[in-house]
């Protein structure tokens, strides 16, 4: 029966009388929804996080004084890559982003720009089967680092690598002044 | 499993239509820890975060904003003591990420928590 067809009176009891048992299940419905969003509230909650064993280290060369980027994808979106039927595929994001670098070519910058007078792809796309990690870390390439990075970049100097975490510095003190090296190692501190 | 199905929800004396509710909910959180080897301790909503140098990380969404007029609420614990420090954005850049940073001079938090409110795409 819809609630519609209560009266007023039987849905609200005086106040304090009313007892709602919220379950586990209760997110069930959102394991398939159309929406991203609510897919990923349900699995981030089915699935336990993975931490990857992959940080992505970039330079934009828009600006090569900025120090060396380090891209650490999120264990609970990684979890949900690696499960499958959560995201959508990568082409819908970059559609996107195609929809939002027309919008900063045409007014130039995304001032004003809202979803609502264009059609969002990501959200609303099918979600797509299981990844592995490795893929998983270059859909993350193509949705977070800047296309001028790994796909318009010209230049003879590596500006990407994909490296294991080990590679990573954890002491920070000259961080700053981390650039990627040019040699095997992958990365070395400019000071 | 049941469903609720309702335009408005009252307690009587005021009446807000549901998805005043569903949209007022966060859309994203995220708890970082910038020091050492730079983390993701907990989250939603987030596909990666980037470590752009000291106290400066951008966050990137995994569903994008419908706007860049979200809202964020934020939080710095520095290393080594337990204060609070003022946060600066920018969100400017684009609706599916955003950059934060400590206030003053730079520095790597243990600890920064943030959550964000607004429409999604």
């Amino acid at each position: 029966m819809n609630l519609d067809d209560y009266e007023k009176d039987e849905l609200i009891p005086a106040a304090g009388s009313i007892e709602i048992d919220i379950e586990p299940t209760e997110l069930d419905a959102w394991k398939n929804h159309k929406q991203l969003w609510f897919r990923l509230c349900y699995y981030a909650q089915a699935l336990k996080p993975v931490q990857s064993k992959y940080r992505v280290l970039f330079e934009d060369p828009n600006d090569m004084d900025a120090p060396a980027k380090v891209l650490v994808p999120d264990p609970r979106w990684m979890a949900a890559a690696l499960n499958g039927s959560v995201l959508p595929d990568i082409s819908s994001y970059i559609a996107d982003q195609k929809t939002l670098a027309e919008y900063e070519k045409q007014n130039g910058s995304l001032e004003g720009f809202n979803w609502k007078d264009h059609d969002p792809q990501h959200p609303y796309a099918e979600p797509r089967g299981p990844m592995t990690e490795e893929e998983a870390i270059e859909y993350l390439v193509q949705k977070d680092i800047p296309p001028r990075v790994w796909r318009d970049y010209k230049g003879n100097r590596t500006i990407m690598k994909i490296v294991p975490v080990e590679a990573i510095p954890s002491n920070r003190s000259y961080r700053n002044a981390w650039v990627i090296s040019q040699d095997e190692q992958e990365l070395e501190h400019a000071a | 499993m049941s469903t609720l199905e309702v335009s408005n929800i009252s307690d009587k004396t005021t009446s807000v239509p549901a998805g005043y509710v569903v949209n007022g909910s966060t859309k994203s959180r995220a708890a970082i820890n910038q020091t050492g080897v730079v983390s993701v301790v907990e989250s939603l909503n987030l596909s990666s975060v980037t470590d752009n140098g000291t106290g400066y990380t951008t966050i990137n969404f995994a569903s994008a904003f419908v706007t860049s007029s979200f809202t964020v609420t934020t939080g710095f614990q520095r290393a080594g003591s337990s204060d609070l420090v003022n946060t600066g954005f920018s969100r400017t850049t684009t609706l599916n990420k955003f950059e934060f940073y400590s206030g003053g001079s730079l520095a790597d938090s243990a600890l920064v928590s943030l959550s964000t409110e607004g429409d999604l795409a």
